[in-house]
C-alpha cells in the first residue's frame, strides 16, 4: 500500500494530468483509497493544520469547489475563498499580479477555477506554492479525469490498459474530454470521442490523437467498458451545435440504448447533467452509472492529492516558476 | 565633393544588376553620387571626405519595412515614435511604413503631416505613415484619401482589422489606385476567426484554445481581390499567413487580377507548435500556422509569388503581454529581430540572397512608389538614388535579448534565439546614423 511517506517527493503543480507520471498516478489513486479505508475504520487522517489554501474559483462550481474544501477541512488545514467580484480583481488587478500578492502573502496553495485555458499555469509562474487546476477553461480539469479513474479503478482493471471508452457530446468546448483523453491514452486505454461534428476538435477528424477515434454519429454502444456523457457547454463560445431535443434524439443515453451497452459496462458522467438530454435520469441513477461515486472519489482523489502537494512542497520550499 | 565614401564589402542590389565586390559608394547631398568598382576604387586617389570601411560585409540599399506599428498617437506606454525608429535603426532599416490603427487612428491629414515632420526632426530612419480607409478605421465612411495623400500618405489601410463595408473597400480600391496610392488589406473575416486566440489546428484542439480558421484569411483574400479584378485596381494583402490564402492569390492572379503580398518572419520561421512553450507571447494576428503553412510561405517567398517581406512590429508593455492568452494582445516586437531571423533562410540555401534583398528594398519601394523617381529614389544602388544604405554583418554571432531591444516592447517567442548574421550600420540621407 504506498503511503505519503516524509521524503517522497511529489510535485507542486499539476496544471494538466501529464505533471504527474504514471507511478506518480497510481500512488495518488491508491492513497486516496487508502485515505478513504481509514476514515471509514473510524482511524484518523493526515494533518496539514496550519496551511491555508487559496480558493480562487472565478467560475460557477458545486462539486469541484466543495470537494477541495471538504478535503481541505478533512486535512484539518483553512482555506480562503478568493471571490473576484469582492476582491481587487474586481479593480482590474491581473492574474499574474493576484499569484504574486498571495505568494508574498504566504498561502501554502492555490486551487483555481477559471474560464482561462492558460490561467493556472500562469499562476505557477508567479506563486511558489502548490497550484491545482481546478478547471480551466476548455484546457483541463486534471482532478475530475484522476477522480473518474479512481471511480471506475473500483470497479474494473484500469493499470493494464486495453479499456475501450466513449466519450459522447459536446467535446470541443469540454475540459473533462480533454484531460479524460490524455490520461486514459496514456493508460493504454482506447478512447472514441462522438458527437455532432460542430462539437468535435476539427483538426482530430483528420489525424487523431493516439488511441483516439473520432466519430460524428453515435457507435455501436456493445463494444464499449466506459460510456462518458458530456453536458453541452452552452455557456462557453458559440459554435453550431444541435438543439438539446436534436442532440437527445441522436446521441441522448436513452433507457433504450442503454440496455445496448455490455453487461459491466459504466457510465460516467462529470455532472451536472441536464435530465433527459444527454442522460436519461433513470439511467444516470442505475447499476451501472458511476455518477454518486464519482463525486465520493472526486473528495478522496483530492484530499489525498492535497496532502502528497502540500507536504512535499513544504520539505522542498517555495520558489515560482517550478 | 562627395563628403561619404563606404568602401569595400560587397556592393549588392539585385534589381538593379548590382554587384561589386570590394567596390565602393560615393555620396553627395544625401544621394549616391557614383558606384565604383574595385579597380575604380584603387585608381581613385586620396579621399577627403569620411570614409567608411566595410569590408566582409554586404552594402545594400537601404531596407525598407512596410508593415510596422509605432502606437503613436496615443499609445506611449508602447511604443514611441522616437524608441520605434531607434529599433528601425538598430534593427538595420532605413525607412518604415507605420501602420494608422493608433488613438487617434491616421485618419486625418495633419496627423500624417504631423509624423512625418517629427520624423523629419529626430533624424533616425526615413517615416511613411499609413492612413486609414475608412474614418476612425470603422469600416464604414472613406477618410479623405485626397488629403492624406497630399499630406504624404502613400499606402491606405484600416490594419489591425478588415475593411468592413466591402463596397467601401471597391470605391477605395478604384480611387486610390488611381491616385496613385497603394491600398493594403488586413485579410480577415471576423464571422470566422470569431474572436480567436491561435491558428485552428491540432495545437489549439489538443490546448482548447480558442482557433481562427485558415479559411479566415483566405476568404478576405478573395473578396478584396476580387474587388481590386472588378474596379481593374491593384491590392495589397498584408502579412500572408496561410497556405490556402496563398492559393487563392495565385487563383485570382490567373483570373488577371493585380495582387501583391508580404510575410513576416514569425510566419516564415514558426508555427503554432511555438504556442505550446509560449502562449500569450505566441499571440499574433494572423496566428502562426501549421508546418505547411510555414512552408508555402518560405517556398511563396523564394519563387517571388510573395513579393515582400515585412515584420509587423506590433511592440506592447510587458505587463499587457502577461495576461492570459484571452487578454494579452495580438503581436511583438520585430523590428529588431527581422534581419537576423529572416537571413537564416538565406544560410539554409532556401531563400537566395537576391530575394531576401529585394523583398526588403525594391519590393516595397515600389509599393510605396518611391521606387521610381529620377532622383531620390529609395530601394536601388544608382547614382541619384537616395544614399540609404543597409550594411550586413554575414558572419555576426548574436543572441536575441529582449532586455536590450531599443523598442519599448521587449516580448518576443525569439526570446533567447542565437542567430548568425546582423545589420552592422545603416546610412540615412548619406549620414551613418547611430541609434
Amino acid at each position: 500500500m504506498a503511503e505519503a511517506s516524509p521524503g517522497r517527493p511529489f510535485p507542486k503543480r499539476l496544471i494538466t494530468t501529464e505533471d504527474l507520471d504514471l507511478e506518480e498516478i497510481r500512488r495518488l489513486i491508491e492513497y486516496a483509497r487508502d485515505l478513504r479505508k481509514r476514515h471509514e475504520q473510524g482511524e484518523g487522517l493526515p494533518s496539514q493544520a496550519g496551511k491555508c489554501v487559496v480558493l480562487w474559483f472565478t467560475e460557477p462550481s458545486t462539486r469541484t469547489r466543495l470537494a477541495f474544501a471538504s478535503a481541505l477541512t478533512k486535512l484539518s488545514a483553512s482555506f480562503i475563498d478568493l471571490e473576484p467580484t469582492a476582491s481587487s480583481m474586481a479593480k482590474g488587478e491581473s492574474i499574474a499580479e493576484t499569484a504574486r500578492t498571495l505568494d508574498a502573502l504566504g498561502m501554502a496553495g492555490v486551487v483555481m477555477r477559471t474560464g482561462h485555458p492558460d490561467g493556472p499555469g500562469l499562476v505557477a509562474e508567479h506563486f511558489g506554492g502548490v497550484v491545482i487546476n481546478a478547471g480551466a477553461g476548455t484546457f483541463a480539469h486534471p482532478t475530475q479525469a484522476l477522480a473518474d479513474l479512481a471511480a471506475v479503478a473500483e470497479k474494473q482493471e484500469v493499470w493494464q490498459g486495453g479499456l475501450r471508452m466513449l466519450v459522447v457530446g459536446d467535446i470541443v468546448r469540454s475540459r473533462v474530454a480533454r484531460s479524460t483523453v490524455r490520461l486514459w491514452t496514456r493508460l493504454g486505454h482506447r478512447v472514441t470521442l462522438a458527437g455532432p461534428l460542430g462539437g468535435l476538435p476539427q483538426s482530430w477528424l483528420k489525424s487523431p490523437p493516439a488511441l483516439v477515434e473520432v466519430t460524428t454519429s453515435l457507435p455501436e454502444l456493445g463494444q464499449f467498458d466506459l460510456v462518458m456523457m458530456l453536458r453541452t457547454q452552452r455557456e462557453r463560445e458559440g459554435i453550431p451545435f444541435p438543439s438539446p431535443g436534436e442532440f437527445a434524439r441522436h446521441f441522448g443515453l436513452t433507457r433504450e440504448r442503454a440496455t445496448m451497452l455490455k453487461g459491466d459496462a459504466l457510465i460516467l458522467h462529470p455532472g451536472p447533467y441536464e435530465p433527459g438530454v444527454e442522460i436519461d435520469p433513470e439511467v444516470a441513477r442505475s447499476q451501472r452509472s458511476l455518477i454518486q461515486s464519482q463525486v465520493e472519489w472526486g473528495v478522496w482523489v483530492r484530499t489525498a492529492l492535497l496532502d502528497l502537494m502540500l507536504s512535499s512542497a513544504s520539505e522542498q520550499g517555495g520558489e515560482a516558476g517550478g | 565633393m562627395a563628403e561619404l565614401l563606404v568602401r569595400g564589402g560587397r556592393i549588392f542590389d539585385p534589381a538593379s544588376g548590382v554587384d561589386l565586390d570590394g567596390g565602393g559608394i560615393l555620396i553627395q547631398d544625401g544621394l549616391i553620387a557614383k558606384l565604383l568598382t574595385k579597380d575604380e576604387l584603387s585608381s581613385l586617389g586620396e579621399f577627403k571626405g569620411e570614409v567608411l570601411d566595410a569590408s566582409g560585409k554586404l552594402v545594400m540599399p537601404g531596407f525598407i519595412d512596410l508593415h510596422v506599428h509605432l502606437r503613436t498617437p496615443g499609445q506611449s506606454h508602447k511604443e514611441t515614435l522616437e524608441s520605434g525608429l531607434r529599433a528601425a535603426v538598430a534593427g538595420g532599416f532605413t525607412a518604415v511604413c507605420c501602420m494608422p490603427n493608433t488613438e487617434p487612428p491616421l485618419d486625418r491629414p495633419d496627423l500624417i503631416r504631423g509624423l512625418i515632420e517629427q520624423a523629419e526632426e529626430l533624424g533616425l530612419a526615413r517615416l511613411y505613415p499609413a492612413a486609414c480607409i475608412s474614418q476612425a478605421r470603422e469600416g464604414t465612411r472613406p477618410s479623405p484619401w485626397r488629403s492624406l495623400l497630399k499630406a504624404g500618405a502613400r499606402l491606405f489601410t484600416d490594419d489591425g482589422s478588415d475593411t468592413a463595408d466591402a463596397y467601401l473597400l471597391r470605391t477605395a480600391l478604384a480611387e486610390i489606385t488611381a491616385l496613385g496610392g497603394t491600398v493594403a488589406i488586413h485579410a480577415e473575416e471576423p464571422t470566422l476567426s470569431r474572436g480567436g486566440w491561435v491558428h485552428q489546428g491540432p495545437v489549439a484542439d489538443e490546448l482548447g484554445l480558442l482557433g481562427i480558421p485558415a479559411s479566415s484569411e483566405a476568404v478576405a483574400i478573395a473578396r478584396a481581390a476580387i474587388l481590386a479584378l472588378e474596379t481593374e485596381s491593384r491590392v495589397h494583402i498584408l502579412h500572408l499567413s496561410t497556405r490556402l490564402g496563398l492559393k487563392v492569390i495565385r487563383a485570382l492572379r490567373s483570373l488577371g487580377a493585380e495582387v501583391t503580398t508580404e510575410v513576416t518572419p514569425h510566419h516564415l520561421l514558426l508555427t503554432d507548435q511555438a504556442v505550446r512553450k509560449h502562449l500569450s507571447q505566441a499571440k499574433v494576428n494572423p496566428p502562426l500556422r501549421e508546418r505547411a503553412d510555414r512552408e508555402a510561405m518560405v517556398e511563396g517567398l523564394a519563387q517571388g509569388e510573395i513579393e515582400v517581406i515585412a515584420s509587423d512590429h506590433a511592440p506592447h508593455a510587458g505587463w499587457e503581454k502577461e495576461a492570459p492568452i484571452a487578454l494579452a494582445p495580438f503581436g511583438f516586437s520585430g523590428l529588431e529581430t527581422s534581419l537576423g531571423l529572416t537571413y537564416q533562410l538565406v544560410r539554409e540555401g532556401r531563400l537566395s540572397l537576391a530575394r531576401w534583398v529585394e523583398a526588403q528594398t525594391a519590393e516595397p519601394a515600389k509599393l510605396l512608389g518611391l521606387y521610381d523617381p529620377e532622383q531620390g529614389a529609395l530601394g536601388k544602388l544608382a547614382p541619384r538614388a537616395a544614399a540609404d544604405l543597409t550594411i550586413f554583418d554575414p558572419q555576426g554571432e548574436w543572441e536575441v535579448e529582449p532586455a536590450r531591444f531599443y523598442s519599448k516592447g521587449k516580448n518576443t517567442p525569439f526570446v533567447g534565439m542565437r542567430l548568425t548574421g546582423r545589420s552592422w550600420r545603416v546610412v540615412v540621407r548619406g549620414k551613418v546614423i547611430i541609434p
